[in-house]
């Protein structure tokens, strides 16, 4: 009887304490809070002694928990505010100064700061550090090249990082071809689209692939839909005014959807973007 | 010198008597399948994430011996009166030492080898289960030197466990003097480093300067062992390199001991 009584009382302590699990985890998710770890803000060198002789291990730490905060934010479709952004920078930042031969936070960084956030110089001082220390990969000056060309349209400084990288032995060989076709290409989207596919091969992570396929697909519409618009304006000698042109005319059949909920529209100046600017902004 | 064995044997018994080999074990059971799951939540850097782990933990349980079993035996020995049983067979007060210092790198030796076998079998297991290509960086050679490297900084270590107990009449002394010594062995070479690189824009006292440089050759440059983020990323260290940690890790743990004896030697018991 006494046994029993025990017994029962061990089960209901055990129930309880699944309970509190449970219900933590469901406070700490509506929490309005920056979940990315403060050991992001901390100056670099009291990083370093904090870390004592695990500096890989607290970056690995760093990195997973800026990948599980974003993986959340992906999953859940909920956008990321411009001070979480910057704290997803520190995070990255710290995590390359106590392993500036990882690959992860750069590439993480790379491939979310300067497409959601205005943080495009930081990734390239970032994408610098690495460069210097990583000299055997090509990686760092290939995104450097592609900050600069996409994101600031300096071509004169992506084609320098261009041409650094290609000379790194492992480098894609088409690299080397690529420095013409920038010149002729100026502003297409095919230089985003060749980028994401040459990260997608490498990423392994479903959240990450997920988030970036989503990318490469919006991408692919807005090339396919710009290379329609050079047809419609080759056969009419006109510009269309809208995408409706395209259809009407009977170039495309429909305006494909944009993945990220937005609509398709051309520019002032004929390229082709979307309302959604390729982010996910639609709350939960 | 006939005695050091003995004592050195006994140490290493009392080891395994205290479960340590048994909790390393089962530690290390654990760790071969945390880490093979943890990995697969990063993006490409998986085999630098699951060597990161696995030597972190080949440290840890390394750090294990000086940080709680070493003091726990030698300062326990004087605090419990046990020395005395040790001290009234043909064991002098000098192979007592060198026999519990020979007995503590025994142990922690054991469980480093244990946990490297463990490491590389958690590697092996994660080649089955992830893509070939992420593991292209995986060096047998810095795996086996990081460890290496591992177990020669906790012999120095030790060596300052031994030093701390034979001036210090209290277990919780000693152990709060080695974990300083680890923090400023981890710490001394960054800050050095740290004051040249900033020496130009902000003025640092010449005094200052001169401490900081003196104490790296007091305190034990422990930094300089530990290889894990090499090995995680497949870099093979130079075997100059190597056989100076060899070099000095003999030199400080000679210096070490013989300290120790002297003063353990004047010591009234």
């Amino acid at each position: 009887m006494k046994s029993s009584r025990i017994l029962i009382f061990y089960l209901l302590i055990c129930v309880l304490s699944v309970l509190c699990v449970k219900k933590i985890f469901v406070l700490h998710s509506e929490r309005e809070e920056i979940a990315v770890s403060y050991l992001a803000l901390l100056p670099e060198p009291v990083a370093r002694i904090v870390a004592v002789e695990f500096h890989g291990l607290l970056s690995d730490y760093l990195m997973l928990n800026t990948l599980t905060f974003l993986g959340d934010k992906v999953l859940s479709e909920r956008s990321v505010s411009s001070d979480e952004w910057n704290m997803v920078y520190h995070a990255l930042k710290q995590a390359v100064n106590l392993d500036s031969m990882a690959t992860d936070p750069f590439t993480l960084a790379e491939t979310t700061l300067p497409w959601e956030s205005d943080l495009i110089e930081e990734t390239n001082q970032l994408l610098l550090r690495v460069a210097q220390v990583q000299t055997k990969n090509y990686r760092p000056y290939f995104f450097l090249w592609f900050n600069y060309y996409y994101f600031l349209q300096d071509y004169k400084r992506a084609g320098y990082y261009l041409q650094k990288s290609a000379i790194i032995p492992g480098a894609p060989s088409y690299f080397s071809t690529l420095t013409a076709r920038m010149q002729l290409l100026a502003g297409q989207h095919t230089e985003a689209i060749i980028f994401l596919q040459e990260i997608i091969k490498e990423t392994t992570d479903t959240s990450r692939k997920k988030y970036l396929l989503q990318r490469l697909n919006a991408l692919k519409i807005m090339y396919f839909l710009e290379k329609n618009i050079q047809r419609y304006a080759q056969r009419y000698k006109k510009k269309p005014e809208t995408l409706q042109d395209l259809v009407t005319q009977g170039i495309i059949k429909e305006i494909p959807k944009d993945p990220y909920n937005g609509k398709f529209y051309i520019m002032e100046n004929g390229r082709v973007y979307t309302t959604s600017k390729l982010v996910n902004t639609s709350p939960k | 010198m006939k005695s050091i064995w003995p004592v050195a044997l006994i140490t290493f018994k009392e080891g395994l008597r205290h479960r340590v080999i048994s909790g390393v074990l089962l530690a290390s059971m654990l760790l071969v399948i945390f880490a093979v799951l943890i990995c697969g939540l990063f993006m490409r850097d998986l085999l630098k994430i699951l060597l990161d782990l696995c030597l972190s933990a080949v440290s840890i349980s390394g750090l294990l011996v000086p940080l709680l079993f070493a003091v726990n035996q030698l300062a326990g020995d004087i605090e419990n009166k046990t020395i005395y049983t040790i001290l009234s067979r043909p064991v002098s007060r000098a192979s007592y030492m060198v026999g519990r210092f020979a007995g503590l790198g025994l142990l922690s030796g054991t469980i480093i080898v244990i946990l490297t076998c463990a490491t590389l079998l958690s590697v092996y297991g994660a080649t089955y289960i992830y893509p070939g290509n992420i593991f292209t960086h995986f060096s047998l050679q810095a795996i086996l030197l990081s460890s290496l490297a591992a177990f020669l900084g906790i012999q120095v270590l030790t060596s300052t466990v031994l030093f701390w107990c034979s001036i210090t009449t209290s277990s919780f002394i000693a152990t709060l003097l080695t974990i300083s010594t680890y923090i400023i062995g981890h710490t001394l070479e960054d800050l050095i480093r740290f004051m040249q690189a900033q020496a130009a824009h902000i003025k640092v006292s010449p005094v200052i300067q001169y401490i900081v440089n003196s104490t790296q050759y007091i305190f034990p440059n422990l930094s300089a062992f530990d290889l894990k983020q090499q090995a995680a990323h497949g870099i093979t260290i130079p075997g100059q390199e190597i056989c100076f940690l060899i070099s000095y890790c003999v030199l400080y743990c000679l210096i070490m001991l013989l300290t120790s004896i002297f003063f353990f030697k004047k010591r009234d018991l």
